[in-house]
Order: C-alpha cells, then structure tokens, then sequence
C-alpha cells in the first residue's frame, strides 16, 4: 500500500513538477497576502490554464497556491490587521500588536516556519491515513458508492452551519447543473434547449470561476479603497535562522496546532478558521500568562498560523478517498482533478496511483518550500505588493477570469455561460447561500446518479438493493446521525442557556 | 421593517428559483422515466424548498442584517463591466478590447495614476501575448480590423 508513494517519489522529483510547486508557493504567498482574493479563487482561476499540463504539473501548481495562500493571508493580518484569508483571522490578534510594537517581522517570521510545520504535519497525515481508508473504500459496490454521495452532500450541508434549507437548495442546484447535457446511459439530451455547447454538460471550470472568482471581483471594484498600508514597509526585523532557535519553546504549540489542524481538517464543513480558532484558544488556555496574549504574544500567532496550514492537506484525506472535501477550496481541488480526468473517490488509488500519490509528496514539498520562499520573500517582497490598487487588481482579474474560461473550448458561450454562473453565485453570497455545496453536487450529482441506476439495474428495479447490505446501511445510518445530531445539539444547548 | 432588511430579495430569489425550477419541470416531464428520475426529484426538491424558505421569511422575518453591499451603484458597474467586456472581446477582439478595458475600468474604479496604468496595461497584455499566443499557440476572438 505504501509502497505507492515511493514509485510516485521520481514522478514528482521531475524538474517541471517541482517548479511547478515552487512557482505555486510564491503565486499563493502574493494571492494569499491580498485582502479580498483567497486559495480557493485563485486555484479556480488558475484550473483552466493548467489543461495544457501534466496532471502532476496542474497538481503542484495547485497544492503550493493551497499551501502559500493558507500562510500568506498571514501577511495583512499581521501588517495591517486585515486577514488575507478568512483562516488568518486569529493571527491577527497577536500578530497585529507585535506589528505595531515593531516586531512585525519577527511575527511574520513565526507564521511562516509555524505554518510550514503545521503543512508538513498535514502532508504526513494524508500520506499515512489516506491509503488505508482507500483500501477499505475499494470494496464498495454502486448502491455504496451511492450513499458515500448522499453522505457527502448531507454532511457538507448540515455541518456547515447555517441554514440547511440553504445549503440544500445549493447541494440540489449544483446536482441538477451536473446533469444537464446527453444523458450518458440513455444518450437523451437533458436541458440542453437545442445548444449543441451543452450536450456534454457543463465543464466544472465554467462553474467554478462564475461562482467563486466573480464575486470577489465585484467587491474589489466596489470598494477601491485599498487598506491602510502606512504599516507595511517597517518591519523591523533580524534574519529568519538567527531568529529560529528560539522559536523552538513553541514545540507544544506546535504539536497541539498540528493536531487540532488535522483533525478539523478531515471534518466535511469545518475549515482552516475553525482550526486556527481552535488552536489559537487552546494554546491561550494552556498558556503561563493567558493575560499577555492579544497583546503581541507570538505563541497565539505560532497556535493560529499552525492549525489553519495543518487543515489542508488533511482536508484532501476525505476528498481523496471518499470524493467528500473538508473544505471550499478541497471542493475546487477536485474539480481540478476532475478535468485531467481523475475521479476523486477509492478507484483514484487504483487507476493513477503515481499521480495521487505523487500529489500528496507536492503537499509536503510545498509545505517545505514555505520557509525557505515565504521567509525570505514575506519579510522582504510581498509586503509591498498590498500596495497594488484594488481596481486594477480587478480589472486584471476580469480579463484572466475571461482568457481562462474562454481557453477551456475555444468559445463565447462558455464565457456568457461563466458570468450567469457567476451573477448566481454573486446572489448567492449576498443572501448567505453556501456555495461549496454547490461545487460538490455538480461533483457528486452525475455520479451519483450513474451509480444509483447501475445499482438499480443490478437489482433489476428492485430498490431494495440500495439497502439491502451491511455497509449501505451504515452510511444510511451516518447519514441520517449527521442530519440530527446537530439540531438536537442545539437544542439541548438552548434549553441549558435557558435553564441557566 | 428593521426586523426585515432583506425580505425583498430574500422572497424574490425564492420565487425565481420556484418559477425556474416549474418551468424547468416542464421539460424535464418530457423525457424517458430512468432519465428523469434525478431531475424530476431536484426540481421537485428546489420548488419545496423555495417555499418553506419564503414562508420561513415571512413567518420570522430575516433579521436586521441587509444584503452586504456598500456601494450598490459601483457593484452593478462591476457586473455592466464584465457583460460589455465579453461584447467588445466578440465584436473586436481580445487584445482591442483588453487594451482599452484594463486601463480604463481602473481609472473610472478610483486608480488615476497614467503612467501605472500604462505599464500595466502593457506589462499584462504583453504578458498574454507572449505566454498564450506566441508560446502555447492559443487563439484568441479575432481583432475587427483582421476579419
């Protein structure tokens, strides 16, 4: 089983491969460090460039913009006190005093080596947890597949928070947009209202940009207005290696961090916020002076910065395995695999062990790669990129947004299609709709759908074979627990607060 | 009305996505049982859901908090921005309308500076020019003046 990942080791020891990590680590440190775009933007803007690629190319490309976006959101946080991504909130707490202190170098140096360790934690767990959890994902037949579907778009409904009669109406809008296009059993078209673009469905690329590149850059034209950046230019800073050996008391931090990371990471709808949150008060509990800590304690940045680099990768252990993303950005790293034609789920493992395999050794060279790019570079470049303009910023954006989508096919229609996608997702995230549902029922609706009728046609239209063993009754049984466990959670949780 | 800062929008995209979907189960009626089998049951799922949603909306109002959006002028010129772009992109070309859209969508957005402006419009589409059109051989909708 393990076997795998060292005939994977030369695959991604190839030169493009490697600088296709490189290059992604310093493209996510600069996104990252702008407020406004996030990782998940910035890879579903960059997925259409990457068709041309290897899928180990795309795939490094993808996993160093994951890993320098998730530290380098650290960088406003820190600087101006506007986290970067919404993962780098905690590190502002602390972080933004010790800027103001003039120490902001030394807490940029913190975030990037806690970050970096907090990466390679979450590599080692998806290289250590993922295969066995394939193994044992293999033996599914298409009514368990099935289910593992159903499961993977209730939980990231009901565990997200918020409404569920929202994140459902977004779960059963991106499964419909799955279907639209030739029917692949019957070969009916479905939707397509005489459009020839569309017998093939609708590329999730189209999707992706529309819902998650679109809004962002509406708002960066609405509010031109950059943050105050009188801050950035003084650091105030000695070098990374005198500084990092008295960064080691952080040990238990950084222990504690990883873990938590991890293990949010690999819960459907949590995220890296939840982690660094978590972590942040965790190490604030078990810390000798609780008091100093939102005062520039470098700790809470190193507690932060660890759990939300920690979550990435461990995000990908269910994606990988069960086709179920942790997180948004997990969401739209599987439409990336998606369009170099690997389908996340436990047949990944079988069919291209070099590339997943070989993807999962590119998260822990990314995570590497940020101490010896972030650190140098943060201290010294990227701080000066916050004053880029916000409305050039867009403009650049609409034109990328435009040239990627338009590459996919060579066409226009893919572009209108694009901006309705788009018009959506803007309604959607003003009114509070969750889009990673979304993302997640256009990934896992054809499927899912493929596998129910093949189930069905197993058993004859007998529906009772899609509970008629042990293991789709289990994932029955999850499913339903992670539909009512978390109201009745809440309920308890109000009748105590109204005892009390 | 303090309660129900979002009850028009929140009640119009419901209705959108009922009507939408009604008419969408239309079509979706006409096809082969096994292929209508998931549509049919989203459709059905959205319509249902649409309505519990407005009705929840009306029965518990949607709260003090409206839509987020600061400059609601600016946010439309945002959107007229990306549909006039993708006309000019198919009525005169990539890099014509690129040329005049990026320095001009950042000056009337708030970046004034002529000469940022003309270095970056250069920089970047030089930039494309010479990754997609020299180096991968990616074309691009034809300029006007070449058809």
């Amino acid at each position: 089983m393990y076997g795998n990942l060292i005939d994977a080791l030369p695959h991604v020891l190839q030169l493009t491969n490697l600088a296709a990590v490189v290059v992604g680590v310093i493209a996510g440190i600069l996104v990252g460090s702008l407020p406004g775009l996030s990782a998940t933007m910035a890879i579903s803007v960059l997925i259409p460039f990457t068709f041309a690629f290897e899928p180990l190319t795309a795939l490094g490309l993808m996993a160093g913009i994951y890993n320098g976006a998730m530290y380098g959101g650290a960088i406003p946080a820190v600087l101006l006190r506007i986290p970067g991504t919404p993962a780098a909130v905690a590190t502002s707490f602390d972080g933004y005093p010790m800027a103001q202190q003039g120490r902001g170098g030394y807490a940029l140096q913190v975030a990037v080596v806690s970050s970096a360790l907090g990466g390679i934690a979450s590599g080692l767990a998806l290289m250590l947890l993922a295969p066995p959890l394939a193994q044992v994902t293999l033996l599914f037949g298409p009514s368990e597949i099935f289910w593992v579907a159903v499961f993977g778009l209730t939980s990231i409904v009901f565990l997200l928070g918020g409404s569920p009669v929202k994140g459902l109406i977004s779960a059963a809008f991106g499964v419909f947009v799955s279907i639209i296009g030739s029917d692949s059993i019957s070969g009916y078209d479905r939707f397509t209202f005489g459009h020839l673009e569309l017998l093939d469905g609708i590329n999730i690329v189209v999707l992706l940009v529309g819902l998650y590149a679109l809004p962002p850059v509406i708002d960066l034209l609405e509010n031109p207005k950059g943050p105050d950046t009188s801050n950035a230019g003084r650091l105030g800073t000695s070098s990374l290696w005198s500084n990092l050996r008295g960064m080691g008391r952080f040990w238990k931090t950084w222990t504690r961090g990883s873990l938590i990371g991890i293990m949010v990471g690999i819960l459907p709808g949590a995220g890296g916020s939840m982690a660094a949150f978590l972590s942040y008060n965790e190490a604030r509990r078990g810390a000798r002076n609780p008091d100093d800590w939102g005062k520039g304690e470098p700790e809470g940045v190193a507690a932060a910065e660890t759990a939300n680099n920690a979550d990435t990768a461990a995000a990908l252990i269910p994606a990988l395995t069960l086709g179920i993303p942790g997180t948004s950005v997990a969401a739209v790293m599987l439409g990336g695999l998606l369009i170099h034609g690997l389908q996340p789920g436990p047949l990944l493992f079988r069919e291209s062990p070099e590339i997943v395999f070989g993807f999962m050794w590119q998260f822990l060279f990314g995570a590497m790669l940020l101490i010896f790019l972030g650190g140098s570079l943060a201290t010294n470049s990227f701080a000066k990129v916050l004053h880029l303009p916000r409305p050039l910023l867009g403009a650049i954006i609409v034109a990328l947004m435009l040239i990627g989508v338009y590459a996919i096919n060579g066409r226009m229609f893919d572009v209108w299609l694009m901006l309705g996608f788009g018009a959506i997702g803007y309604a959607m995230d003003k009114l509070d709709y969750p889009l990673p549902p979304v993302v997640l029922g256009v990934i896992l609706g054809s499927f899912a759908e493929e596998n129910l009728r093949l189930a069905l046609r197993i058993g004859r239209g007998d529906w009772s074979i899609l509970w008629a063993n042990t293991t789709s009754l289990i994932l029955i049984a999850i499913t339903l627990c992670v539909v009512i466990i978390p109201p009745m959670l809440r309920l308890l949780r109000r009748n105590r607060a109204a005892e009390a | 009305m303090k309660d129900n800062a979002r009850l028009v929008p929140e009640l119009a995209f419901a209705a959108l996505i009922f009507a939408g979907c009604g008419w969408l189960l239309l079509h979706a009626l006409d096809l082969p049982a096994m292929s209508a089998l998931l549509p049919v049951a989203m459709l059905v799922l959205l319509m249902v859901l649409a309505a519990i949603r407005a009705a929840t909306v009306l029965m518990r109002g949607t709260g003090p908090t409206g839509l987020s959006i600061d400059h609601p002028l600016r946010a439309a010129g945002g959107f007229a921005v990306l549909i006039l772009y993708a006309f000019a992109v198919q009525l005169l070309g990539f890099y014509t309308s690129t040329i005049v859209m990026l320095p001009l969508v950042a000056w009337i957005f708030g970046y004034r500076n002529p000469r940022g402006l003309a270095l970056a419009t250069v920089l970047f589409v030089g930039g494309i020019y010479i990754i997609f059109s020299l180096l991968m051989g990616q074309r691009f909708p034809e300029e006007f003046f070449q058809v």
